[in-house]
């Protein structure tokens, strides 16, 4: 029987993570336990072994397999495109290696998805789109995002964290949020230092949306997560405050949109 | 010229550039595969479930956190959707050919390539909680703390767990005789 502790010293040192000390003291117990030399040597070869493995190449036809999926994919899920543009997106879709099924299931799915689109266009909320023009994500901004405040909270029914981000200019709120029933958040920010420049959710419009000069409010319901978007002016630290009102309680709270100097 | 970052790609992505994708293909098809092939033991699984992954991280490229890097999100994809497909398909198949890679010398290394051959088909045996470890560690060299974040596992867990997936891999091969064989 082996002492789980050297046990555990066995794997660290096969592992490499095993001090020098603690080795010497394994080493003594192997030199007297013979059951423990040969799991230490099985498990040693096993590891040499296992480090020998080549890996494979994928397949040179792989990557515009993928590649011939996923415009249609993409395409699928944006409310506002045209049904051709869908229909023919399933069509160049490439089936599956084994599933040759797809394409034809793939078809009435798209038609099906269509009517649900047809559907739904009807319902989206009034948005002021006036706001959201200019660029959201630029590509050399994000390259160094920094997080300078994060914040959560918890009332009812209701959590949710808020987490501020900043690269170069840019100013980043993430808000997740899981309520079961209807929730108000109101962002608001200082509009000397910080431009609204837009706003996107992970999945679903939320019910209502109200833009302002220096506020964003919206309703929601269930489990989402927002991200608004502000080109920071660079003139001071600013803060975002953020108001999350439930039928009958509220939390608030105020982030900072930069970390401050040390 | 420097290669453009991930989170730059994941952007022009974001944009609608699918060559901005068709380099994150480049990138990490490779291991994607590789760790799908180690898990699943079936070549043509393996390319179908790399396949899908890609496409539902295209897909999902919006809820990507550019505080995390884009391999691991993308791995941590990959896990799920190859524990999903075990889950689902509740049986073991024996490791495809192609899946075992030839000898760069097969006369000296003939014994060694055989006994890993042997491991490798004791790996897909493993239950898919021990084999994830095995894969992650020792092919994909990743250290108990980014095995803890991808898995969302305390590192105390993965440590323990990959201990118990050694001592049952070395079981395994003994159990075959690999050892003794090769001896």
């Amino acid at each position: 029987m082996i002492d789980e502790k050297y046990f555990q010293l066995i794997n660290e040192d096969i592992d490499g993570t095993l001090e020098p000390k603690q080795r010497l003291k394994l080493q003594e117990y192997l030199h007297t336990h013979a059951e423990a030399q040969t799991l230490y040597d099985d498990l040693l070869r096993l590891s040499q072994a296992l480090a020998q493995v080549e890996k494979v190449e994928p397949p040179m036809e792989l990557k515009q397999a993928i590649l011939r999926e996923v415009p249609a994919k993409k395409l699928a899920s944006r409310k506002d495109l045209s049904i051709l543009q869908s229909i023919i997106g399933s069509l160049a879709a490439k089936v599956n290696f084994k599933y040759a099924y797809s394409l034809s299931a793939g078809i009435i799915i798209g038609i099906f998805v269509f009517a649900l689109v047809i559907s739904s266009v009807k319902d989206l909320p009034p948005w002021d789109i006036s706001k959201l023009a200019g660029s959201i994500f630029l590509d050399s901004v994000l390259d160094s995002v920094q997080i300078a405040d994060q914040k959560k909270f918890a009332i009812g029914n209701a959590e949710g964290t808020v987490t501020i981000e900043y690269a170069r200019g840019a100013v980043i709120a993430e808000i997740d949020l899981t309520s079961r029933n209807a929730i108000e958040v109101t962002i608001s920010f200082d509009n000397q230092n910080l431009d609204f420049e837009g706003m996107r959710q992970l999945s679903h419009v939320p019910k209502t949306v109200e833009i302002g000069e220096s506020k964003v409010r919206l309703t929601q319901t269930g489990e989402e997560r927002y991200y608004l978007y502000f080109r920071d002016k660079g003139r001071n630290i600013s803060t975002l405050k953020i108001h999350v009102q439930t039928s009958d309680n509220y939390w608030e709270g105020t982030l900072l949109t930069r970390q401050r100097p040390n | 010229m420097t290669d453009k970052s991930d989170l730059i790609l994941v952007n022009e992505c974001l944009d609608g550039n699918t060559r901005a994708f068709a380099e994150l293909i480049d990138r990490y098809q490779r291991p994607i595969f590789n760790l799908a092939l180690r898990m699943v033991s079936g070549y043509e699984d393996a390319c179908d479930l790399t396949q899908t992954v890609f496409v539902k991280a295209y897909e999902k490229l919006d809820t990507f956190n550019p505080r995390f890097k884009f391999f691991s999100w993308i791995y941590r994809m990959a896990v799920n959707e190859c524990l999903n497909f075990l889950k689902a398909r509740k049986q073991h198949d024996v490791l495809h050919p192609n899946m075992v890679s030839a000898a760069k010398n097969p006369e000296e290394n003939y014994l060694d390539n055989e006994f890993s051959k042997r491991v490798q088909l004791a790996v897909g045996d493993l239950p898919s909680e021990y084999k994830v470890l095995i894969i992650m560690r020792h092919f994909d060299d990743f250290s108990y703390q980014e095995i803890g974040h991808l898995l969302r596992l305390p590192e105390k867990t993965v440590k323990s767990r990959l201990f118990t997936a050694r001592r049952l891999l070395s079981d395994a091969v003994r159990q075959r005789g690999i050892v003794a064989d090769d001896r």
